[in-house]
């Protein structure tokens, strides 16, 4: 029998699922950005344009604020859930022998789906009856409204998010810190270092692959975030919370307009990829220089 | 420099599930280079953990000199380790990886950045690594990062040095070379070391004394010369000495001793009547180093086994023979100039006077 035979057997599954639920979006989406397919407009043919697409994205300031927004709601979210999601696994790690039980509690944030945890946010937001909201309100930190008001709702965007994510990246770095191996501490203990000297000369040099994982899987999910914020605030007030993701989304869906709609896609695809790469050799890099 | 005692000394690991030390005693002199033979997994690096602070003891205490330590922290200790498994400071230059220890907080201001650099460049230039100060470990080789870890140790002047096959990773060239240096420096100081290894001629080229270990516990305590030349029982035998001591079954018949083979091998009447006492059932376990066992021709009168070399190894000047006899196979060192050919036929003989006799049963030497 001829064993090169069965091997297309084997790969054919994996083969089909690639090709129906990847490939095949993909490409509709990339031959959508070259076509016009508005169906709010009665020329809406989905005839070919070229890059018609693509030539007025480039002029789309809403597209460019789209971005900034995404990097303003990325950034300190990152930030914050790795130093959240480092003290947290600190604990784990710590306490993983004595009180198992605590993972999965904490982890269940992370488990809800994005619109329960969204809709939890505008609950304990809401300034008449959430908790927080009209704690808020009581101080006087904010006027009216936490979600309304421009300022304070990209902020509160961040820490729902923070209270879904954190835990993800704890269990990321409770998975390093329980993996790294006992003798750098042993040397360390015998040398005389003291607790920070410890915790910089060993652990966060060992650690850091798993938070250069953890945190490209962020970066990853920065331009998808959708879910949260349409439930919170559908991008607003205004184009305050309108990150690139629920542009797209307000393109395609809510304008109808699939074929511009595909080409944001793509551009965010593309633009994605460079980040990530970019990021991560820069990451190695400044791990090298250290 | 300090005495270390080790006394019924017993350490698990996974709740009890692995029992690593057995009610280990030790007693290691000041100043005397010691090592600690035994094959992987006998708990040679446990008792270094134990000695360092870094793992905790179950049962039984550790002194140093008179003091007991079992519950002082490591760095109370002042011992010096080098791992095994190296344990570098990542993202540290060799230069600041040796130079943590005299720097570390508990000895602020015992050395000025002044002596710190010298000092580290004296070490690097001692191991050989005087090129690499400004690399990071994971830019070095195995060998280089093994001589980082034990410059990490040498570095300071401790009660001890604890050093866990410290040389393991090095190719042979260089392993020699800083086997002699090792010794070297440790008679200069005079610096209690303790010095694990899995081979036994590292074992018996370094120690003042040794022990010899086994799944946790110790098998023999000596001289090398002791444990070369009197090995406590067949386990010490057959792992001190290269190749292993050849190791039979023999019967005691009157006043002879019954080979395999039913070769008479004549006795003295002292030896008869302590070998008759330990004896079980008559039966006895018989030693033989490859040394002592003499080629002779298949029809020599002194022959009391023949046999057909099966393998001959060539060591240079020594060869080693693999005879293969009716029962058992035989290994033989012999000069190379007199080795015999590949399918000879020969005939063995040997000596009673370099016979080792163990108890069949407890597998310990009857003296």
């Amino acid at each position: 029998m001829n064993s090169r035979r069965y091997i297309i057997w084997w790969i054919l599954p994996a083969a089909i699922l690639f090709l129906v639920i990847i490939l095949i979006p993909f490409l509709t989406a990339l031959t959508f950005s070259f076509r016009s397919f508005s169906f709010t407009s009665s020329l809406s043919t989905g005839q070919y344009i070229g890059v018609d697409n693509y030539r007025k994205l480039v002029f789309d300031n809403d597209f460019y604020n789209s971005f900034k927004v995404t990097f303003l709601y990325m950034v300190p979210a990152i930030l914050l859930q790795g130093i959240l999601g480092l003290g947290m696994a600190l604990v784990i790690a710590g306490a993983v022998r004595r009180a198992r039980i605590l993972i999965p509690i904490m982890l269940l944030p992370t488990l809800l789906t994005p619109v329960v945890i969204g809709l939890i946010g505008v609950l304990t937001l809401n300034p008449d009856f959430g908790v927080i909201g009209q704690l808020l309100k009581k101080w006087g930190w904010v006027q009216g409204s936490v979600l309304g008001n421009a300022s304070t709702a990209l902020p509160a965007i961040i820490a729902v998010d923070t209270y879904q994510w954190t835990p993800f990246i704890a269990v990321i770095l409770t998975a390093g810190l329980l993996a790294l191996p006992k003798e750098p501490y042993e040397a360390a203990q015998v040398d005389g270092a003291n607790p920070i000297q410890t915790f910089f000369r060993v652990t966060m040099p060992l650690l850091w692959p798993y938070f250069v994982v953890a945190l490209l899987i962020r970066v990853i999910d920065a331009f998808r975030i959708f879910d949260i914020i349409w439930v919170m605030t559908r991008g607003g007030p205004g184009t305050a919370t309108e990150t690139v993701a629920v542009y797209a989304y307000r393109h395609t869906f809510r304008f109808w307009d699939f074929g511009y709609g595909s080409a944001l896609i793509m551009v965010i695809f593309v633009f994605i990829s460079i980040l990530v790469e970019y990021l991560y050799k820069a990451l190695q890099r400044w791990q090298a220089a250290q | 420099m300090a005495k270390i005692t080790l006394m019924n000394v017993s350490k698990q690991y996974k709740g009890g599930a692995i029992q690593a030390l057995k009610d280990i005693n030790l007693e290691i002199e000041d100043g005397k280079f010691f090592c600690l033979l035994g094959p992987a997994g006998a708990g040679k690096t446990t008792t270094i953990k134990l000695i360092a602070g870094v793992e905790p003891v179950d049962q039984g205490k550790i002194f140093m000199d008179d003091q007991e330590v079992t519950h002082l922290l490591p760095n109370q200790r002042d011992v010096a380790v080098a791992f095994e498994t190296y344990a570098l400071y990542p993202q540290r230059t060799v230069r600041e990886n040796l130079a943590f220890p005299l720097r570390a907080p508990i000895r602020r201001k015992e050395w000025s950045e002044e002596q710190i650099q010298a000092r580290v460049e004296e070490i690097a230039k001692l191991l050989g690594i005087e090129d690499l100060l400004d690399r990071l470990p994971r830019q070095l080789s195995g060998g280089q990062r093994q001589r980082v870890a034990l410059g990490r140790a040498l570095v300071r002047k401790p009660k001890a040095y604890l050093l866990d096959e410290p040389i393991a990773h090095l190719d042979a060239k260089l392993r020699h070379r800083m086997r002699g240096e090792l010794r070297r420096i440790q008679l200069e100081l005079g610096i209690t070391t303790v010095y694990t290894t899995p081979d036994q001629l590292e074992a018996l080229s370094l120690a003042d004394q040794m022990a010899v270990i086994n799944e946790g516990k110790i098998e023999q305590v000596g001289s090398p010369a002791e444990i070369y030349q009197r090995p406590a029982n067949v386990f010490v035998a057959r792992f001190v000495g290269d190749p292993p001591m050849n190791i039979f079954h023999a019967e005691l018949e009157d006043a002879t001793l019954c080979l395999f083979g039913g070769k008479k091998l004549g006795i003295s009447e002292p030896l008869f009547s302590k070998l008759a006492s330990a004896a079980v059932e008559k039966s006895l376990i018989i030693g033989i180093r490859p040394r002592d066992i003499r080629v002779l021709s298949p029809s020599s009168a002194e022959a009391l086994w023949r046999g057909q070399v099966k393998y001959v190894q060539v060591l240079g000047e020594t060869s080693i023979l693999t005879v293969s006899t009716d029962s058992y196979e035989v290994r033989i060192k012999v000069n190379s100039q007199e080795a015999p050919k590949r399918g000879e036929a020969v005939g063995l003989g040997f000596d009673v006077r370099d016979c080792h006799f163990f108890d069949p049963r407890s597998e310990r030497r009857i003296d």
